[in-house]
């Protein structure tokens, strides 16, 4: 829908593309420590790669994928809310959360499992980027899970239906962009940490 | 036009898993790194990219925006094969 | 009575608390960057007893303009209550980050008290004792984040929820504070690290994290000095400016 189409639906000031700010912040400190990491491997590139190889590359893969078809529901359910059809963008939404809990338990045997066998943030320079790096990504993860739970609740039921509609339209497109900023984010992360390393 | 195409996001679904799994391969089965890197940043970028097109509707966003999350796609892997390159040699 | 009055000297306040940070906390109290973690307890000691009188001068004035943390946020918080009248004076965002306002100003007490302890005697206390006090002060300092993250996130909803054709705060103002207070997540990491980018001395937990926290309070206070202008400029003409 193009930015007139929007104006003329009533709308007195499109405001929610102002993510748009917040995700290209969220990116750049991303960014930012993603070159600190590069850096950092400089010097230990065989350290880097032996401690990469002790991650479990088909977890992360898994992950990755989990996150890219939780995305894509999120985006479908993005394009039938501004369809107007609120009730399959909700159930599309609560798909979305439910392949995304998958994410959460995966991520929480990996921390589980290296936790239990010994491997901290202090064990050398790799894990502590690794806990961090993932670690950060997580906290987005939920409050991401937050902001699906809340969409999934749809429009509210008591408010007068145009200011609902309008507002849960605004909400939906705004909470999905953040949405698919956490499955990007992952993208690198795990090109990163999993896949530069391996073998 | 992107945004009422609801053919768009499924597309880039298969697509995306389709890469992600060519990333693996090349991750855990190439025995020449320098390619398998050089696939594995590329890919990483191609992804990013079709999630800003296909499921971010970058092309709504702000122009400033539009080329801040393009450039910085392009810097940051840029900047990963660059050190990883620099690590090696 | 103009309902602004008093709003536009506490705005000040934020301006002459950030001038005075920089100069007693950071310069004077030897916090640029902070003594590494990874400094033996004995290296410790010694940094500290060559610059204890620098230290106390810091600490003993910046513990008392401190209290302008909560002063400014006290003009924030009248921003807040302006666009929250337009919006069915439901004011629960504005209590939040006035409570928040509030909390913070611990932050920047407390800590100032325990540095101030360490540069107090710093010669006949033993070095270990005053290395525990030090990481203590940082401990509180650092991880007490949460208490600022609720006050500018309680803020940037409710400004980008102002309904003016030009708002009172723009849009990426506040989206650059909610994005500034959310990245403090990652001092998480400090406890547990001694060196590198994420300890309390490190590249990423300090350059980057005070830098930009330094940026926003400036950027925020600039706009909130220019808010309370319209605001004002709004009670006399009778009407919203457009």
């Amino acid at each position: 829908m193009p930015a007139a189409e929007l104006a003329a639906a009533g709308a007195p000031r499109e405001r929610a593309p102002a993510i748009w700010i917040f995700i290209a912040l969220d990116c750049s400190s991303f960014g930012l420590f993603f070159v600190v990491f590069m850096a950092q491997r400089l010097g230990q590139p065989a350290l880097f790669d032996h401690s990469s190889q002790q991650l479990y590359t088909a977890l992360g893969f898994l992950n990755a994928c989990i996150l890219i078809t939780s995305s894509w529901l999120v985006a479908w359910a993005n394009v039938v809310g501004r369809q107007g059809d609120f009730a399959q963008a909700k159930k599309l939404i609560a798909w979305g959360m439910a392949v995304a809990a998958c994410f959460g338990l995966v991520k929480g045997y990996e921390y589980y499992e290296k936790l239990s066998s010994g491997v901290t943030v202090s064990t050398n320079e790799f894990f502590t980027f690794y806990y961090a790096l993932t670690g950060i990504h997580f906290v987005h993860y939920l409050v991401g899970m937050v902001i699906l739970g809340v969409l999934a609740q749809g429009p509210h039921p008591y408010a007068p239906p145009d200011q609902a509609h309008a507002s849960y339209r605004k909400w939906l497109e705004g909470g999905s962009l953040y949405w698919h900023m956490v499955d990007l984010l992952w993208i690198f992360i795990f090109s990163l940490l999993y896949l530069v390393g391996a073998r | 036009m992107i945004g009422n195409d609801s053919a768009a996001p499924r597309n880039a679904w298969l697509l995306l898993l389709l890469i992600s799994g060519l990333s693996f391969v090349a991750a855990e089965f190439s025995a020449e790194r320098h390619i398998a890197i050089a696939a594995i940043v590329g890919i990483a970028a191609a992804k990013i990219v079709v999630i800003l097109v296909r499921f971010m509707d970058i092309d709504r966003a702000p122009a400033g925006i539009r080329r801040y999350l393009y450039g910085w796609t392009l810097v940051c892997s840029a900047a990963i094969f660059g050190l990883w390159w620099a690590a090696s040699a | 009575m103009n309902p602004y009055r008093y709003a536009k000297a506490l705005a000040w306040t934020g301006v002459f608390m950030l001038a005075g940070t920089i100069i007693f906390w950071a310069i004077l109290g030897q916090n640029v960057p902070p003594y590494s973690a990874e400094l033996s307890a004995d290296e410790f000691a010694a940094q500290i007893r060559e610059h204890a009188s620098l230290i106390r001068i810091g600490m003993i004035v910046q513990m008392p303009i401190s209290v302008m943390w909560f002063t400014w946020g006290v003009a924030i918080w009248v921003v807040m209550r302006a666009i929250e009248k337009e919006n069915g004076s439901n004011s629960i965002l504005s209590l939040l980050q006035l409570v928040g306002a509030a909390f913070t100003t611990i932050v920047f007490v407390l800590p100032c008290s325990v540095w101030l302890a360490v540069a107090y005697r710093p010669e006949v206390m033993e070095p270990k004792t005053l290395q525990i006090m030090y990481d203590f002060g940082w401990m509180f300092f650092d991880m007490a984040y949460s208490l600022t993250t609720m006050q500018l996130v309680a803020f940037g909803i409710c400004v980008l929820q102002d309904k003016r054709e030009r708002p009172l705060i723009p849009a990426w103002a506040a989206w650059f504070s909610m994005f500034v207070v959310v990245s403090f997540a990652v001092l998480t990491m400090m406890p547990l690290v001694f060196g590198g980018p994420f300890s309390r001395s490190g590249l990423i937990n300090y350059f980057v994290e005070f830098s930009l926290f330094f940026v926003m309070w400036l950027v925020l206070d600039i706009f909130i000095l220019k808010a309370i202008g319209r605001l004002e400029q709004e009670h006399y003409t009778g009407h919203a400016s457009r």
